[in-house]
């Protein structure tokens, strides 16, 4: 099984903006949801003020919510299948 | 932590902003200020962009560090002229202000009866009833106000959970009872009775309840090139700024904004440490108590409702104080900057530091003027340590947490007969005070913080308390095992 890729930023711009909810989410995903996705942290995607920002697979998801990113993490899974 | 909420953000971004003009000497345009946010998208009060342009208006106030009380109509950009002119924070008005237009007004009655009464047989809610406040009104029970005690047996007694016992978050979330709605119906803060401990903050969910900032003040200072500034860092910094930060990286970033140097109050956590350890050898050989004095929401706790408890407060300085005699002796003419989790500790810079501290910084408005400055942490070059340099221990950053305070004072060799406890929230703490005062319970030394958690679950802080714990037990482990 092919692992997504999903990276947080972790600049301080998205930090003020709220990455840790993301984060949050990120480290209690559903065992099912853990084992197709790894998660790191990225210093900077450049979008700064747009905060806060993730990139899942070669997407960059701009003003990110907890549940835009989990929606958009099992988008991403049901394409590659 | 502030929950990572609209309104955390709405803040965030606020104060973001009024930095961000503050820097580029624009705050002449600060008036355009409420407009741009909304347009930018922060519409959270349903009812109008109007009214949430007013209540932009109080919170750039507040970052201005105007007070919102008065009735004045002033523009803002008179407000931060006035500000910029009068150089240092006036400390004498209140650091913790409701905005009224935000309050939503809760509702004041505590027992409320819900659709889902079925005007029932057995009536548990009327039989229950120690005052006879329950009548079946139109099929269903009715509380009379003017008997109900609020004692809350209906609601426990009802099967069909009909009954509501709610309180309004800010009330329930102020241990001291300094918060009461007012005048139509809007909180007012007793600032006699209110410890400036910031749970009213975080509880409100309208966002209704804010602090004054002096982020205006640190910018001047830090602008002004003659004037040697330096940044005193609480221990509970470990993690607050992200998983890609550490504290070499911390002290870069801050010298690039302006700090001329960085000096963790971890430092002075070390010496109150061992201080206090001595004050409760001491203490004990008298039969005495003794109190831990970091804790300024704590210390004003026990100023107002425990006078009689007043005399066991430790007589040694806070970290923070510690810290900025320490840094005073090195650098006599230093600006001092306080940067923490807390909110208490600007009246305690006011009341108890002798002009030692210029200004209280949390850690959400420090990260607001990082990122009005462009410095990203995660970006910076991790500052080299000189050597010599000197390091807290592990002891002292543990300050950050609830029961480190406890576990350096006294002592890893603890003595069995000593009798300690540890507790946080402002709540636990006056519980705990009121036994001690009655005499049901007897300690020798008793560490009191007002946040849940201790310092790490403060209001100023970024990271929620599971991160940050996770953060410094790595960072002290690190310290055991020599690496810096």
């Amino acid at each position: 099984m092919a692992i997504l890729m999903v990276s947080v930023c972790a600049g301080t711009s998205c930090h003020l903006l709220g990455n840790q909810a993301i984060v949050d989410v990120l480290e209690n995903m559903p065992p099912s949801l853990q084992k197709q996705v790894k998660f790191g942290y990225t210093s900077c995607l450049g979008d700064c003020g747009e905060g806060p920002c993730v990139t899942i697979g070669d997407k960059v998801l701009k003003h990110a919510s907890p549940e835009r990113v989990l929606d958009m993490i099992k988008e991403e899974l049901a394409a590659k299948k | 932590m502030n929950s990572l909420s609209e309104i955390t953000v709405i803040k965030r971004k606020v104060l973001k902003e009024v930095a961000t003009l503050a820097w580029a000497d624009r705050l002449g345009e600060i008036d355009a200020l409420p407009k741009q946010l909304t347009k930018e998208g922060i519409t959270n009060y349903r009812c109008c962009e109007y009214r949430e342009r007013a209540i932009l208006v109080d919170r750039i106030k507040l970052a201005l560090g105007a007070t919102i009380d008065g009735e004045d109509e002033e523009r803002l950009s008179s407000i931060a002229e006035e500000k910029i002119a009068q150089q240092e924070t006036d400390n004498e008005q209140p650091l913790i202000s409701v905005l009224a237009k935000a309050c939503d007004r809760c509702p004041i009655d505590k027992m409320v009866v819900t659709n889902a009464c079925r005007n029932c047989v057995a009536h548990n809610c009327r039989n229950v009833c120690p005052r006879d406040a329950i009548t079946i009104v139109n099929q269903r029970a009715y509380i009379n106000r003017e008997r109900c005690v609020e004692c809350g047996l209906c609601a426990k007694a009802c099967r069909f959970s009909a009954i509501l016992m709610i309180e309004r978050p800010c009330t329930r979330a102020c241990a001291v009872g300094a918060l009461q709605p007012g005048a139509n119906k809007i909180t007012e803060i007793d600032h006699e009775k209110c410890v400036e401990c910031g749970a009213c903050i975080e509880a409100c969910p309208f966002g209704a309840i804010s602090e004054r900032s002096e982020l205006l003040s640190v910018i001047a200072l830090l602008k002004d090139k003659d004037v040697s500034t330096q940044a005193l860092v609480a221990p509970a910094v470990a993690g607050q700024f992200g998983p890609m930060v550490d504290w070499p990286r911390v002290v870069s970033g801050l010298k690039k904004l302006g700090f001329s140097g960085v000096v963790p109050v971890a430092l002075g956590a070390d010496v109150v440490g061992k201080a206090e350890g001595e004050e409760l050898a001491e203490r004990k050989q008298e039969g005495k108590i003794l109190f831990n004095s970091c804790c300024p929401s704590f210390k004003n706790l026990i100023r107002q409702k425990f006078p009689s408890l007043a005399h066991a407060v430790s007589g040694t300085k806070s970290p923070m104080l510690v810290t900025a005699e320490l840094v005073r002796e090195a650098a006599p003419t230093a600006k001092l900057v306080f940067i923490g989790p807390c909110l208490a500790k600007k009246g305690e810079a006011k009341h108890e530091g002798n002009g030692l501290i210029d200004a209280v910084l949390t850690f959400e408005e420090l990260t607001a003027m990082l990122v009005s400055a462009n410095i990203n942490l995660a970006e910076c070059e991790p500052a080299v340590s000189s050597e010599g340099e000197p390091m807290p221990s592990a002891r002292g950053l543990n300050f950050a947490k609830a029961g480190g305070v406890l576990a350096a004072v006294t002592g890893t060799d603890r003595d069995e007969e000593t009798k300690a406890i540890a507790v946080a929230g402002l709540g636990n703490c006056q519980d705990l005070l009121a036994k001690i005062a009655r005499g049901t319970e007897t300690y020798d030394f008793v560490e009191g913080m007002g946040c849940e958690g201790g310092c790490i679950g403060g209001p100023g802080t970024l990271v929620n308390t599971k991160a940050a714990v996770r953060a410094l037990q790595k960072t002290t482990e690190k310290k055991k095992k020599g690496v810096a």
